[in-house]
């Protein structure tokens, strides 16, 4: 038998495709539903973030200075839309932050920069990433972001990204999502603690294991991007992390206040 | 598709539902319902081998284009169902990529089931099911999207030649499938 012709299997695979629909009045409902869920969710993120800082800002989250280990301290004070059951349970027990204040960055005294990027593919079907400073953040509080460009937030903040359009500073990439299975998660630095002139590209970055040495389906993230200091804040984009969905996603100060976790789990 | 301004989307109202259909109006969605609705979730079904995956992953799509078109000032999106089925796509594997390391920490075997389709037991459909993904939505996007080689290339992120390679491998493993049918 020969074989079949492009338009034999164009017909059968169109043949195929050809699913019943429901009307548009139906369609349009579901639409409707998904557009208000994704509202409705990002509006309970931004709360529960803003409702944490004013907790924070009135002294009522406890401080724990007595017990000092990274995974004691590592929790963020400001919350975020991430899921605790998908983390390590050590890392809900405490809630600590190193300032009670709810006010807006300031120039500090000690300045930083990121020295080096670690990151960890395939840790629990995900990936840890960490920013190395050459210094302790003046404020250990970390806070979600719903909006990477609209940010309100005492100190670093991270925000999530849909492949179909990044916002690198001044940038917006629409054209990313070629082949990509998700966007971005973003890290906000703000730029009054950055140290003037100190490089924001060209961080060298730390694999462990090496990328090379990765199978192949294990995911890796893709390409960071750093840019700024923009509208206040240094950004550093994380493309094609094994998720962009802020459910998955935790971040917190840890170590000596001189490492940022990113812990993305899908 | 044109941007409404965020005052915009609170005005005119009798209610949430009223300001949110104003919005599915202006940005097109009827009018892809109409004419494209049906060959983006045909596409997406073969692709991930479920209808309820299929519409999750466009419903996700078209809500985001909405979100985008609220969003954006000045962005419009050219070709409304060329990004659906884009972003169908990556919802649909990351979602198929979740569930399917979900499902392998409870059970290899369930695998199958989780993302059946109860019409789906043509040998045709089957032999699609076990492509590699990428030979899987090359031949969708090539056969029943109707795109060139190019233009897949463009949406996956690959070069011509992966994707006419792709394509040919594809071709040769459906091939056989059909010809088996027409001998029967």
């Amino acid at each position: 038998m020969s074989s079949p012709t492009d338009e034999t299997l164009r017909e059968r695979l169109r043949a195929l495709a050809e699913v019943p629909v429901a009307s548009i009045e139906q369609l349009e409902e579901k639409v409707v539903e998904r557009f208000t869920g994704r509202r409705r969710r990002r509006r309970l993120a931004a709360s529960t973030s803003a409702a944490a800082v004013v907790l924070a800002g009135a002294g009522i989250i406890t401080l724990v200075p007595t017990d000092t280990s990274p995974e004691r301290r590592a929790e963020n004070a400001t919350g975020g839309p991430a899921d605790d059951t998908k983390f390590e349970s050590a890392e809900r027990s405490v809630t600590s932050t190193r300032s009670s204040s709810s006010s807006p960055p300031s120039v500090s005294a000690t300045s930083i920069s990121v020295q080096r990027i670690e990151i960890r593919a395939g840790v629990d079907g995900g990936e840890d990433l960490t920013f190395v400073f050459d210094g302790a953040v003046p404020d250990e509080r970390v806070t979600f972001a719903p909006d990477v460009s609209e940010i309100e937030a005492p100190g670093i903040a991270y925000a999530v990204q849909d492949p179909s359009g990044i916002s690198v500073c001044a940038n917006s990439h629409s054209d990313l999502g070629a082949g990509m299975q998700s966007g971005s998660v973003d890290i906000l630095i703000p730029s009054d603690w950055w140290t003037p002139d100190a490089p924001v590209h060209d961080v060298p970055y730390a694999w462990d294991p090496p990328v090379d040495s990765l199978p192949d389906d294990v995911d890796s993230p893709g390409k960071i991007i750093g840019c700024g200091p923009y509208n206040g804040y240094v950004q550093y984009s994380i493309l094609s992390p094994s998720s962009d969905d802020p459910e998955d996603v935790r971040v917190s100060v840890t170590g000596e206040a001189n490492r940022l976790l990113v812990r993305i789990r899908p | 598709m044109r941007r409404r301004s965020r005052a915009q989307t609170k005005t005119h109202g009798s209610g949430v539902l009223q300001d949110v259909r104003l919005d599915l109006a202006n940005i097109q969605l009827r009018g892809f319902f109409s004419s494209d609705y049906q060959r983006v979730l045909g596409a997406v079904t073969l692709l991930t081998g479920s209808r309820p995956a299929a519409e999750d992953a466009v419903h996700e799509a078209l809500a985001r284009a909405w979100e985008r078109s609220l969003k954006t000032e000045h962005d419009s999106i050219e070709h409304l169902d060329r990004w659906v089925l884009t972003v169908a796509l990556n919802v649909a594997r990351s979602r198929w990529r979740k569930l399917r390391r979900e499902t392998l920490q409870r059970d290899v075997a369930a695998i199958p089931e989780a993302y059946a389709n109860d019409s789906m037991s043509m040998d045709l459909r089957q032999a699609i099911r076990d492509l590699p993904d990428r030979q899987r939505e090359v031949i969708v996007l090539h056969y029943v999207i109707d795109m060139s080689v190019e233009e897949v290339a463009d949406l996956l992120g690959l070069s011509p030649g992966g994707v006419k390679h792709a394509l040919f491998r594809a071709r040769h493993s459906l091939a056989n499938v059909i010809t088996k049918e027409e001998v029967v």
